[in-house]
């Protein structure tokens, strides 16, 4: 479970930043005191237009960003105060971090599996499940840099999951894929969610959102504007789609 | 401190598994020492010769008679044209000037007869000569004449007075075969001794310059350091793994520059004497340890600058200055002298080890001034090493939050 009280994260910008992102005040809100709960079991889905926030939260969420205010908690560990155990519970993936590209798949699954204190023998046997699932065997003694897009993405995932954590963590995990990785992909996360885990992730592919989430929450400019099932959402908005809800949701906004 | 010895490894992998990498680090520093010391030593040797081989072309005017008796040698390496007091010398002035003539001597005219009727308190003959100092075989020719002309002279003055002997006041060490009394092991070690420091300090330094910023920055702008910032590992065992690594790559990197400069260092400086070096074990120990602790603060030094770098280009940027500020340490230390050092510079990080390896390679490092140099660096090293750890940790210098 993860438990997200008021959360609110403010970057100091530097000049060169105000100059780039064309904004006068020396601060950006990026998240504006935003409460959730993610349950055990469930896909968790945040939504929002880019910029909205939804990849600062994860990576709170993952202890690389301090929150300015509020607090979170991941299976009741303190992001700030029990970070090490924190990451010790989370599989945590984002387009903005890559696997080195001047090694082979399989040395960065033994790598990251050592630094999460797995023995050789677990590591061989989850590396095992995960590249077989995957469809990733053939490629492990592949440089990453040699690997397609997809393949990448699927060498991510596997990487960020061989110490089988209970909750994941990822931001938009089909971005950029084909159709075919991108459904191996949802169709892992569904399997993920059979087998217990907690899976939070964002997304601004509406209809990815409708077919995973158990639950969305739709962020703009840093606030949660709406938290519930997709029924619940569309009977709010009085909308037949998620898409048309985002977009009543975004013009009230 | 598992969690160091991964990241270590890993760091280690890295370079020996990429050809690329052990190629440009390890093999090419060797094949271009060889190479420029090869190409140095073949062009000295090709000039040396060229310069013996060379007949000087010589003009001399108002040549007194039996010179060329008195100088055989020299005419034997020159080709010689005698001029008379009618001929014109502006020509052959302006072949010295285009370097086409070495060398343009002029001796008064009746210069035996003044010799032989010098009176005491009158003007000596005056023996003229042209050349031209920025040409080598002009300057050479100059040389060699005035040389044979010493003897010239000698002979001269024993017609005046009757006898050489009597031209001879004193002798020195004519019978003294004992006059050198020197260490023969510092001395022969005296130029690699004044050289190695500046160039160990130098290579270290060149050596932890690219692959420190690539470790660090590199890693930033490439998004793969994040990917180790999300695993339960402490931020100060990724810093640790990595400087270490860093640290004895830097030294191996500086290992292979510095062995493959000593064996063909001698191949360039042929002609210059013997040149070798004898190090007993203390003096080995001793610079392991200056050169381990010098690797350590480099690393930290680049660490520091590349953990705030956005880029790898942009951390080469900043590490440049600092890259001239190890050279001019290492030259301040050659040209330092051997008048001993205060107890100051033992404790100015880098400048101490430059010294104190100079210091070691003559035989004369105090075990304190040893010590000092090494807690220093360690000091300086551990600090900059406790700035990265707090940088590791600061979001706005990892993801420029």
């Amino acid at each position: 479970m993860i438990q997200i009280e008021e959360l609110t994260k403010i970057y100091k910008l530097s000049k060169r930043q105000q100059k780039e992102q064309n904004i006068k005040a020396g601060t950006k809100i990026a998240v504006d005191h935003v409460s959730m709960q993610i349950r055990k079991g469930e896909i968790y889905g945040i939504l929002g237009t880019n910029g909205a926030g939804k990849t600062t939260m994860l990576r709170c969420m993952a202890t690389l960003l301090k929150p300015t205010s509020g607090r979170i908690t991941v299976e009741g560990a303190d992001t700030v105060n029990q970070g090490e155990e924190v990451r010790r519970k989370i599989g945590f993936l984002t387009n903005e971090i890559k696997l080195d590209p001047q090694f082979r798949l399989c040395y960065l699954v033994h790598f990251f599996g050592q630094l999460h204190g797995m023995t050789e023998e677990a590591i061989e046997k989850r590396k095992e499940e995960l590249f077989h699932r995957f469809d990733i065997m053939d490629f492990q003694d592949k440089l990453i840099e040699e690997l397609s897009t997809g393949m990448k993405q699927k060498a991510a995932i596997a990487v960020s999951l061989i110490h089988d954590p209970d909750v994941i963590i990822f931001d938009e995990p089909t971005s950029g894929l084909d159709i075919i990785t991108a459904r191996a992909v949802t169709d892992y996360l569904l399997e993920l969610k059979e087998k217990g885990k907690t899976i939070v992730m964002s997304t601004h592919i509406m209809s990815e959102a409708e077919k995973l989430c158990d639950r969305i929450a739709i962020i703009m400019d840093g606030k949660k504007q709406m938290e519930g099932t997709l029924e619940e959402i569309l009977a709010h908005t009085g909308q037949r789609d998620l898409e048309d809800a985002f977009f009543v949701l975004y013009q009230n906004a | 401190m598992n969690g160091i010895k991964i990241i270590f490894n890993k760091e280690m992998h890295r370079v020996w598994k990429d050809p690329k990498m052990i190629l440009s680090l390890f093999v090419l520093p060797v094949v271009m020492m060889i190479f420029i010391y090869g190409l140095i030593g073949m062009l000295g040797s090709r000039s040396q010769e060229e310069a013996e081989m060379h007949r000087s072309i010589v003009s001399i005017q108002n040549a007194p008679d039996g010179l060329a008796e008195n100088m055989q040698e020299f005419e034997a390496g020159a080709e010689i044209t005698y001029l008379s007091s009618e001929d014109s010398v502006e020509e052959v002035k302006q072949g010295i000037y285009d370097g086409d003539v070495d060398l343009l001597v002029v001796f008064p005219e009746d210069f035996i007869q003044n010799i032989r009727d010098y009176q005491e308190g009158q003007q000596h003959p005056d023996v003229q000569t042209f050349y031209n100092p920025s040409e080598t075989y002009s300057e050479l020719a100059r040389e060699r004449f005035v040389g044979s002309m010493q003897e010239y002279e000698k002979r001269l003055l024993a017609e005046r007075f009757g006898s050489e002997e009597v031209l001879t006041a004193f002798t020195i060490d004519a019978t003294n075969t004992e006059s050198q009394i020197m260490d023969t092991k510092k001395a022969g070690a005296a130029y690699l001794s004044m050289m190695l420091p500046y160039l160990i300090t130098l290579l270290l330094f060149a050596g932890t310059m690219s692959l420190g910023t690539d470790t660090i920055s590199g890693e930033k702008e490439r998004g793969t350091m994040a990917s180790m910032l999300v695993t339960p590992v402490k931020r100060s065992s990724i810093v640790l793994g990595k400087l270490l690594a860093l640290t004895v790559l830097s030294l191996i990197s500086a290992l292979v520059y510095i062995v493959s400069m000593v064996v063909a260092m001698p191949k360039a400086m042929a002609g210059m004497g013997e040149m070798s070096l004898t190090l007993d074990a203390g003096q080995i120990v001793m610079i392991a340890f200056i050169m381990l602790t010098l690797a350590f603060l480099y690393v930290a030094l680049v660490g520091i600058v590349a953990v705030y770098a956005r880029t790898v280009k942009e951390a080469g940027s900043y590490v440049t200055p600092i890259y001239l500020i190890v050279i001019v340490a290492g030259i301040i230390t050659m040209f330092s002298g051997n008048d001993g050092h205060s107890v100051v510079e033992y404790l100015i990080p880098i400048y101490n080890s430059s010294v104190a390896l100079g210091d070691i390679l003559s035989g004369e490092l105090e075990v304190t001034s040893f010590f000092m140099t090494i807690a220093s660096s360690l000091a300086a090293g551990g600090i900059l090493t406790f700035g990265i750890t707090k940088a590791f940790d600061n979001e706005h210098v990892m993801f420029h939050a």
